[in-house]
């Protein structure tokens, strides 16, 4: 990755960015929360929809646009809901 | 970003139920509320835990269309708050601190640092008469103990006591007695340290000035480093008489009487115990004391025993013993005269230990005793052969320091 190519993943801040290791996910850029059960937490983040699936999911923390996810999580999804996508509010 | 603290300061867990609790979470989001463990229990309901200064706003934003309880507080300012509602915790809080600050007047541990020719035991039995020990108060007279010191044990040049939270650190500094040798460039006398009568005097070096019987004193001038010199050089009058300094060296051995008295008792007291006796516990905390035999017994004559249950130096100190106070008759045997000679050779014995000089030849001795009403003097005499003699420097002239 070059310089130009890091600064632009750096000011992606209305894009999905998410971390994930072993029981946990850190999403970053939470804009609005959309759904959020033991099974599934859908989060707008901007620009689109970042989905993760799983079971026991559980929010450890809300904070600064930044949600810790732990749980057993299955699989995780993006949408591009923002142009008259069924997931646009 | 606003510091407004931790989670671990005060904390709020709730129960939130109405619907679209993505909105209230969305809305939180937006407006900074930090939010820690999001449990969605199913569409209507959900717990969460925030912040107490945040509460409020979350309240303000979630307003009549949701129901929210207050399931637990959490953090060290709810738990605080709780401790301080209960009046036992309080007594007990202000106990510990009564018992921190009386354990804090005493001295808890006492070290030695800096003696040497004593033991560190001498050195604690004698602060122990000064009032200066382990479990004592430290509001005594340190002056005292030092006046103490100074009287009890000889040769102590210099002590200090320093308080280092309870412990005691005492400092000693003890004094030389041994006498500097003139330097051997330097012209000196021999002299004597002891009085006796000269026996034997071996001048390598000066001349003899006290001859076999003469009685000296301590300062008297055994072995002169002024040395007459009759000059023959030419042209002097043969009378004239001048002087030589020399650094004087020899043995001058002299017969050193000692005179001891110590005294005996003449009789021997026996004690017949009866069968009366009285039994009773002594408590000392600190400085109170209470000893609930001595308050009951009204015997003349008692022996006291006491077995020593507890004693503690930390936190405070405390001592707890279980007291047995026995009444005795007492009658009195005088003393079989065997038993006082053995006695007054056992003084003798530990007389020249203590006052006789290492290497000295003891030539005489002899024992007289003297009765009186109820003691029996013991005079003991020695006679010994010992080396006296120490150097003295010779000033010439008067000098200026």
């Amino acid at each position: 990755m070059n310089v130009r190519e890091e600064l632009l993943f750096d000011f992606s801040i209305n894009m999905p960015r998410l971390l994930v290791s072993g029981q946990t996910c850190i999403i970053d850029n939470v804009k609005k929360i959309v759904f959020i059960t033991e099974t599934s937490i859908i989060v707008d983040n901007g620009q689109r929809f970042s989905a993760i699936n799983g079971d026991r999911l559980r929010v450890k923390m809300i904070e600064e646009e930044r949600m810790v996810v732990t749980g057993e999580l299955h699989s995780i999804e993006f949408y591009s809901g923002k142009t008259g996508g069924f997931h646009e509010e | 970003m606003k510091n407004r603290g931790s989670f671990l300061e005060h904390s709020i867990r709730i129960r939130v139920e109405g619907f679209e609790q993505e909105k209230l979470l969305t809305e939180c989001v937006r407006r900074g509320i930090s939010m820690r463990d999001i449990l969605s229990v199913s569409e209507i309901e959900m717990s969460l835990t925030l912040m107490e200064w945040d509460y409020r706003e979350f309240v303000r934003i979630a307003k009549n269309r949701y129901q929210i309880t207050i399931i637990r507080e959490s953090g060290y300012k709810p738990a605080i708050k709780k401790a301080f509602r209960k009046k036992s915790t309080i007594i007990g809080l202000i106990l510990f601190a009564l018992i921190l600050f009386y354990q804090s007047t005493f001295v808890s541990e006492l070290r030695i640092y800096g003696y040497e020719e004593f033991t560190e035991a001498e050195i604690r039995d004698s602060l122990r008469k000064a009032g200066l020990y382990e479990g004592c108060s430290k509001s005594i007279d340190l002056k005292q103990v030092k006046l103490h010191i100074y009287q009890d044990l000889d040769n102590i040049a210099w002590i200090g006591v320093k308080y280092i939270g309870n412990l005691a650190e005492v400092s000693i500094i003890e004094g030389t007695i041994t006498p500097k040798p003139v330097d051997q460039s330097k012209p000196c006398h021999i002299v004597a340290d002891k009085e006796g009568f000269v026996e034997k005097t071996i001048a390598r070096e000066g001349v003899v000035a006290a001859q076999p019987g003469t009685f000296v004193k301590p300062g008297d001038v055994l072995i002169s480093g002024i040395v007459p010199l009759k000059s023959t050089a030419y042209g002097t009058p043969e009378v004239d008489v001048t002087e030589r300094y020399v650094h004087s060296a020899g043995e001058v051995y002299a017969k050193v009487p000692y005179r001891m008295t110590y005294y005996q008792e003449k009789y021997k007291y026996i004690k017949q115990p009866t069968e009366n006796r009285t039994y009773g516990i002594r408590l000392e905390i600190g400085d109170f004391k209470i000893n609930t035999a001595k308050n009951i017994y009204s015997y003349d004559n008692s022996v006291y025993k006491e077995r020593q249950l507890l004693h503690l130096t930390r936190p405070i100190p405390m001592h707890l013993g279980f007291v047995s106070i026995d009444e005795v008759e007492v009658t009195r045997q005088e003393r079989d005269p065997s038993e006082l000679k053995n006695e007054a050779n056992r003084l003798v014995r530990r007389a020249i230990q203590e006052k006789v000089a290492e290497n000295s030849q003891i030539l005489n001795k002899s024992l007289k005793f003297s009765s009186g009403e109820n003691i029996i003097g013991v005079v003991i005499l020695l006679e010994t052969l010992e080396k006296i003699g120490k150097e003295k420097e010779i000033v010439i002239g008067n000098p200026i320091d």
